[in-house]
């Protein structure tokens, strides 16, 4: 199953938490960075997409 | 009004009386007493009547003064009442304009005012006034349960990914909550139909939340503006406790603005509108992509801000490894290791100083108790001893030498008297060879060398012949 878009955020923000640590190494940064730039393309995906569906439920259950 | 009919009533009785023979002339105190007797008729005594308030009035006194009235066929009638200030203590809501009720009491006439009005002991609401008796009674209860308090408001999620839409199918709700949801953000929307008025509306509504509770984020609970007994089902017990016991935050949107029913009280948040309850529910899409412009500008800043950073690290390595630094920083170790090595040689100097000066205290120590210092001290005292020892004897040597150096001289003289020299002066000589004396001839060889002593000196002579006395 896809990740949620709250999940995608989510990790966006965490990505953003190590990069502002002082203690995060170069190496990791750009790795991080990669991993960034990957989950906002998704999220601006996930924005893009098509119309609301919408579900009716039957009356009876 | 009332005293205008009367009057007017009056003047035609009067106007008939005067047409007829022998008019009776009455005083207004008998006619007002005729009224009031009238009206204490046991017909207009402790009766109900049901109507709706008009005019209400609460004088400073505590009195209650209002009218009730009924409208029929365009035909307003209304009747006068009162409620005094003992009654209105007991009365358990607070009665207003437009309220219909059903009020307990009995007409009277208040003579020195000429009118009548009904006096009021009880007063309950019916109608609408009784279902907000109804109404405020429910709310009372759930107060106390606890079902509105801000503790148990929960946030609803910030990216739902299905939105249960419970209202009508067929209603402006459903379309324009579906409208700003399609335009704010990507969510799945499930409907979960009911009838929102009616008699058993309530059931229908709290079986549709339960229905769809359990396969969604968030709920919607939207109903369009409607009067006060439209929205009723929405202040029922059985709405507000599924609302209350709803497993996913509920928000509420039911009329207008200024419509408060007590599922909107019990919900979680409260929307003005169902558009207004669709906005809360989802973000917005453009404010969402800033963010993300946002977010993705603030890495990439991160990122060249560490790759400055070491940039910088790598600037300040190469620095400190060039050469004239280098240099400088030998120099410095060299200027260090000076320092270090004047220290230790002060240091070992004053060692040896000490070492020195400790060495000479034990040598002295030692020495003084040396037996060859003794010895060496009283030395001298022997060697004068000695020499003293010495003079004495020497002296003693002297004496006797001279002694016998005189005892010699006179043996010498003599033996000079007496000896080979006299004899050598006269002529005789004596030969020796190889130091030996010779005495006779026999020792003699021809050939041999021998020496001749004479008086004044000695002579070699080799023997060429000899000869032996006969007599030998």
């Amino acid at each position: 199953m896809t990740k949620k878009y709250e999940e995608l955020i989510g990790e966006l923000k965490e990505i953003v938490r190590k990069m502002e640590d002082s203690n995060t190494s170069l190496d990791e940064m750009i790795t991080l960075y990669e991993q960034g730039m990957v989950l906002v393309r998704q999220c601006e995906d996930r924005l893009a997409e098509a119309e609301v569906k919408i579900t009716e439920l039957g009356r009876e259950s | 009004m009332k005293i205008i009919d009367q009057v007017i009533m009056d003047q035609a009785t009067l106007d008939n009386w005067t047409k007829k023979e022998g008019p009776v002339t009455l005083r207004v105190s008998e006619v007002s007493r005729m009224i009031a007797r009238l009206l204490e008729d046991t017909s207009l005594q402790n009766i109900w009547i049901t109507g709706e308030i008009t005019n209400f009035k609460r004088h400073s006194s505590g009195h209650l003064y209002f009218s009730l009235s009924e409208q029929v066929a365009g035909k307003e009638s209304v009747v006068s009442c009162a409620i005094w200030k003992s009654a209105a203590r007991y009365l358990d809501f607070t009665p207003d304009d437009g309220m219909e009720v059903r009020a307990y009491g009995s007409i009277s006439h208040y003579e020195p005012g000429g009118r009548y009005s009904f006096q009021i002991t009880q007063m309950r609401p019916s109608g609408a006034g009784e279902r907000a008796l109804l109404i405020e009674g429910w709310r009372r209860e759930m107060a106390a349960k606890g079902w509105f308090s801000l503790d148990r408001k929960r946030s609803p999620p910030k990216y739902p990914v299905r939105i249960g839409v419970v209202t009508s199918s067929t209603g402006a709700v459903i379309h324009d909550i579906r409208n700003v949801i399609s335009k704010r953000f990507p969510a799945e929307i499930i409907l979960s139909p009911t009838m929102v008025q009616g008699a058993s509306a309530h059931e229908d509504i709290a079986r549709a939340i339960i229905r769809v509770q359990d396969m969604v984020d968030v709920i919607i609970v939207g109903r369009g503006g409607g009067s006060y007994e439209d929205l009723f089902a929405f202040n029922h017990p059985c709405v507000v406790e599924a609302i209350v016991t709803c497993p996913v935050p509920v928000i509420a949107a039911i009329g207008h603005e200024v419509d408060i029913t007590l599922a909107d009280l019990a919900a979680d948040v409260s929307a003005s509108t169902p558009s207004h309850a669709a906005e809360q529910c989802v973000p917005d899409r453009e404010s969402e992509l800033d963010a993300l412009t946002h977010l993705r500008k603030r890495i990439f800043l991160q990122l060249m801000n560490r790759l400055e950073s070491a940039q910088e690290d790598l600037n300040g390595i190469r620095d400190r490894l060039s050469s004239p630094r280098l240099l400088r920083e030998v120099r410095i170790r060299q200027e260090a290791l000076a320092d270090l090595t004047d220290r230790m040689e002060r240091g070992a100097h004053g060692l040896k100083d000490r070492a020195q000066s400790s060495l000479a205290e034990i040598r002295g120590r030692l020495e003084g108790r040396n037996p060859l210092v003794f010895m060496r001290r009283e030395l001298p005292e022997r060697k004068n001893f000695l020499a003293e020892i010495k003079g004495r004897l020497s002296c003693a040597v002297q004496v006797r030498l001279q002694a016998e150096r005189a005892k010699l001289t006179s043996l010498s003289a003599i033996l000079k008297a007496r000896g080979p020299e006299a004899l050598f002066q006269a002529g005789y000589c004596m030969v020796s060879s190889a130091g030996t004396v010779i005495r006779s001839c026999n020792e003699l060889t021809p050939g041999k060398t021998v020496t001749i002593r004479l008086t004044d000196g000695t002579a070699d002579a080799a023997i060429t012949q000899v000869y032996h006395d006969k007599k030998v």
